[in-house]
């Protein structure tokens, strides 16, 4: 059996940067020596690995960039969500416009309907609609009442 | 390697008559690889180089035959002799049942073979360290385009010399991380 390869010349083989008449005899060489085979199939499996590293996909910096955003919009949307509100007023409901009161506008004596109008209650006077809401009835001043 | 020298080998009159340019240059440039990818699995070399043989053949004759659409290389090699290594086992199974071959099992050795992601991480923060010249003919021969060193030399403008010491000296930083 010849010499054993030099550790370069398997890395070299693999490579394929021997020369014709150098691979042939680094092959005789390895198809005899069975320690020389398992070097050369553990240089091949490297070989391989470094096709598969460079034939890898890239990263996806698409992705990171989409978790970062999802990370940005949750904080925001945290702190919006801790910021101080005030509190709401009743000045709102306070100012809005009253609903006229149901007003009998037939004299009460002859309101028929006073008591389905919720203007009188059995057992008590009945309301004249002048008390009820005199100011609805009539935007004209009300003539002052001097004594001569 | 030829397709004049495949076939009298072969015994396939067909290519022997008809040397094709176009194969040839195809077999040169990928034959190292198909054999290397072979060995990676386990076989020993003169299994590699005849399934390696065998590739070329069938797949030039399916060529032939009008059955191959397209001819990617070397993928398109290194698939088909990768499945005659199969085949070249189970009919051994077949031959010797119950006795172990001496080939190992090149389905089990995919596995050690592929670099998984872990490696790559860690293959890729060792090119990062690298220069980058040494990374575009790192990329130019491992990547897609498999160019020879050649090539990838007079593309990235270095001596045929300097690109290979520079991928040599890569080689051997990602060796040893792959290793670990």
């Amino acid at each position: 059996m010849t010499q054993h390869p030099a550790p370069d010349r398997f890395r070299d083989y693999v490579m394929g940067s021997l020369t014709g008449a150098e691979a042939d005899t680094f092959e005789a060489h390895v198809m005899a020596c069975s320690a020389c085979l398992e070097v050369l199939q553990d240089e091949a499996r490297v070989e391989e690995q470094l096709h598969s590293v460079a034939m890898a996909p890239p990263r996806r910096r698409s992705r990171r960039i989409a978790i970062a955003l999802a990370a940005l919009v949750a904080c925001l949307g945290g702190w919006y969500l801790a910021l101080p509100r005030p509190e709401p007023t009743r000045r709102s409901v306070e100012r809005l416009p009253l609903a006229p009161l149901p007003v009998c506008l037939r004299a009460p004596s002859r309101c028929e309907d006073a008591e389905r109008h919720g203007l009188h209650t059995p057992g008590t006077p009945i309301p004249r609609y002048e008390d009820a809401a005199p100011a609805r009835l009539s935007l004209a001043p009300k003539p002052s009442k001097e004594k001569p | 390697m030829s397709v004049t020298r495949l076939a009298t080998s072969a015994g396939f009159v067909g290519v022997a008559t008809t040397p094709d340019s176009a194969w040839n240059a195809r077999i040169t440039k990928h034959h190292r690889r198909v054999v290397v990818s072979l060995l990676a699995l386990g076989l020993d070399l003169e299994q590699a180089q005849e399934l390696a043989q065998e590739t070329w053949i069938l797949l030039i004759e399916r060529e032939r035959e009008g059955r191959l659409e397209r001819i990617k290389l070397p993928g398109l090699a290194l698939r088909q002799a990768r499945y005659l290594a199969l085949e070249a086992r189970r009919r051994r199974r077949e031959v010797l049942p119950g006795e172990m071959p001496e080939t190992p099992d090149p389905a089990a050795g995919v596995d050690d073979v592929v670099a998984g992601r872990r490696d790559v991480a860690r293959a890729r923060g060792v090119l990062a360290t690298a220069s980058p010249r040494a990374r575009e003919v790192f990329s130019l021969v491992y990547g897609p385009r498999n160019a020879s060193h050649r090539e990838a030399a007079a593309e990235v403008g270095l001596s045929l010399q300097r690109a290979r010491q520079m991928l040599c000296e890569l080689r051997a930083q990602l060796r040893q991380e792959l290793k670990r």
